[in-house]
């Protein structure tokens, strides 16, 4: 058991954070194949294990596809696995990462957002990790340092509910968060004990004992009706995950103090305002910041799978105008968050208010406090974008 | 705060694993993190810090920046560094020269220090690498300039903690650079400047003494001196060429045994 780790207030980066977060779930397995911006998670792990002050079994594996191999095998046997990726990686995962998910095995990827190439770069936006948005695996967003060691944690206890069983992602800007030192409360073990118990095995998924005469086969081919049935389990394991959100968040709550509301939202400001601006990830504490003194609603999605609708139904309220900014761009031109509460609200509209949409932020693009007052004057002086999709920086 | 750097100096591990700690333990909210171009020795690094009573939150760069950090003026540009530097803010510039920023005294504090010099003194870095680390001295230099803003101040136990928690060598070295740097960062002043212009036209001329018995012979004054004006004699001891000499001060500043001494 691993209790030799420091806990209390101490000064850590995003990516350390994680790998703190990795060390209190008390993994069983972790794989490594590090990428920049997420090589720090991997070094740290790599370091807290080969110093025994965790117990986890730390592995150099050969790829990103080796290292959710790996995963999935030690999923299977019922172990907890962690690994951290970013862009390329996570794309080189799809194959097993696909099958992990419709094989339902709880395990948790850190994904440290980096602009997936082509062209080249190290810097962050968020087109790499949206892209799975399709997956059947909830995402997580963070916007500090100290949420990415929270939803790590949240992230197995979300990802092994029994009646959930899906790998979870967690998401963290390359750079803006992963080489940002911040201040970060280190829970201490015995209270993420209460928080995350040790994992329990999933009855259908108890394998044989060694050298049991027995041989069973755990994912073959199947008939169309299995496979169907398959599918549908999928689907409520996500409604399921919808469900055991706010749950987490009490528990976390009731155990550690610290109140992230219902789970999938962090909003902050003016809560009668006309104005909402949605975001996700590491900028939303700069639009804060920067529309601190103006009468506008911020709302940070946490959670982008399973998506919110309900929950930003009720932050929007009857507000007039929905400002969206996305670091993700569709073949359609548009955002992905955007594009998801046009689908969700029905054509254009969202809960009866206008969808101002803003894309940006690739390859690692800055945004300034500046910006995002621009954007807003913009927006509220009415010579600004209704309905289509404009690019920060340009002008309105 | 905005700092810029070349890949090796430590400006990384300088901001967020030695000044966040130290920042946070004096009582203030602290974030920090660099920006990397081309990732290896020798391309631009540059770090960004931001500290004060009230939480932060933003994630952006820093364009307006209250003191900016130049750990090398000669391969990287001063007037890009110091853009958006507000007016009147803190520039601490590493350099062996002080006296040719006496220009940028007139819309900002300019502090110096000599980084590379102290480092070596305390046995840090290699004297032929470019790229040398000389985080240490600019780490205690960096200190010094904040410390009238900060809440309670550093005890030296901290300083030697939070080094033992960044460092995996050199501990007791990097402590006394950082100490050392502290101490010898220096504002400069155009009024310095305008005494020495008097001092100069009343023709006292300054003179250096010889090195004495003190010498250890660490030729720190002979790859310092810009003017070649030291040189060694057959039996290895060391001549100041009076002819040469600028009398700019560098030998007697870096001399780790004041074997020189500068005569009104």
């Amino acid at each position: 058991m691993n209790n030799k780790l420091a806990c209390g207030k101490t000064i850590l980066t995003g990516n350390k954070a994680a790998a703190y977060g990795f060390a209190l779930a008390e993994l069983d397995v972790f794989g490594g194949y590090p990428i920049t911006p997420s090589t720090e998670i991997t070094e740290e792990m790599a370091l807290l294990a080969s110093r025994e002050i965790i117990s986890t079994t730390y592995r150099n594996t050969d790829s990103e596809l080796a290292s959710m191999a790996l995963g999935i095998g030690v999923a299977t046997a019922g172990g907890r696995y962690g690994t951290a990726t970013s862009s390329q990686g996570l794309a080189l995962m799809f194959e097993l990462l696909h099958w992990a998910t419709t094989a339902q095995l709880p395990l948790v990827i850190v994904n440290t957002n980096r602009s997936l190439g082509a062209p080249w770069s190290i810097h962050p936006d968020q087109t790499d990790s949206l892209l799975f948005r399709d997956l059947f695996m909830p995402q997580i967003y963070c916007t500090s340092a100290q949420e990415t060691l929270d939803m790590v944690l949240w992230a197995y206890r979300l990802s092994e509910d029994p009646q959930v069983n899906l790998p979870v992602l967690v998401c963290l800007d390359g750079f803006m968060l992963s080489h940002t030192a911040e201040t970060v409360v280190i829970p201490a073990q015995e209270l993420v004990r209460k928080f995350l118990p040790e994992k329990r095995f999933r009855k259908d998924l108890i394998l044989p004992e060694f050298g049991d005469k027995k041989i069973i086969n755990l994912q073959c081919p199947y008939n169309w009706e299995e496979h169907s049935r398959r599918k549908r389990a999928l689907v409520s394991a996500m409604q399921s995950a919808y469900n055991a959100i706010p749950e987490i968040a009490g528990d976390w709550f009731n155990i550690f103090g610290k109140d992230y509301d219902n789970g999938f939202l962090k909003i902050s400001g003016d809560p009668n305002a006309k104005v909402v601006v949605i975001s996700m990830g590491a900028i939303i504490g700069t639009i804060e910041e920067a529309l601190a003194e103006k009468p506008v609603k911020v709302i940070g999605l946490r959670f982008f799978r399973p998506f919110p609708e309900k929950e930003l139904r009720n932050a929007i309220g009857n507000a007039s105008k929905i400002i969206v900014i996305d670091r993700s761009i569709l073949p359609n031109g548009h955002g992905v968050i955007a594009d998801e509460l046009r689908l969700a609200g029905g054509a254009c509209g969202y809960n009866g208010a206008d969808i101002h949409s803003f894309v940006g932020g690739f390859g690692g693009q800055n945004f300034s406090e500046e910006n995002f007052l621009n954007m807003l004057s913009a927006v509220l002086s009415e010579i600004g974008p209704l309905k289509k999709t404009y690019w920060m920086g340009d002008a309105p | 705060m905005r700092l810029h750097g070349l890949g090796g100096q430590g400006l990384k591990s300088m901001t967020q694993d030695i000044l966040a700690p130290l920042i946070s333990k004096a009582g203030l909210e602290v974030q920090a993190f660099p920006f990397f171009g081309g990732e290896r020795r020798g391309a631009l690094v540059s770090g960004y810090l931001r500290c004060g009573e009230k939480k932060i939150t933003t994630h952006s760069f820093i364009s307006n920046p209250d003191m900016v950090v130049i750990f090398d003026h000669e391969r990287i540009s001063i007037t890009k560094a110091l853009e958006g530097l507000k007016p009147g803010g803190i520039a601490l510039i590493n350099t062996v020269f002080p006296n040719q920023f006496l220009g940028l005294t007139r819309d900002w504090q300019i502090y110096t220090l000599n980084a590379r010099a102290i480092s070596l003194m305390h046995g840090i870095g290699n004297p032929e690498d470019p790229y040398m680390v000389i985080n240490s001295a600019m780490a205690g230099a960096v200190l010094k300039l904040l410390e009238p803003i900060f809440k309670s101040q550093l005890s030296d136990n901290t300083i030697k903690a939070v080094l033992n928690n960044a460092l995996s060598q050199k501990i007791l070295e990097n402590y006394a650079a950082l100490l050392e740097g502290k101490k010898t960062v220096v504002k400069i002043m155009a009024d310095a400047s305008a005494m020495w212009q008097w001092l100069l036209k009343r023709r006292i001329i300054p003179h250096l003494t010889q090195p004495d018995e003190h010498c250890t012979k660490c030729n720190l004054c002979y790859l310092f001196c810009p003017k070649r004006a030291i040189e060694t004699t057959a039996d290895g001891a060391y001549i100041i060429d009076e002819e040469k000499c600028n009398y700019c001060g560098i030998c007697v500043t870096l001399c780790p045994c004041h074997a020189i001494v500068m005569v009104t």
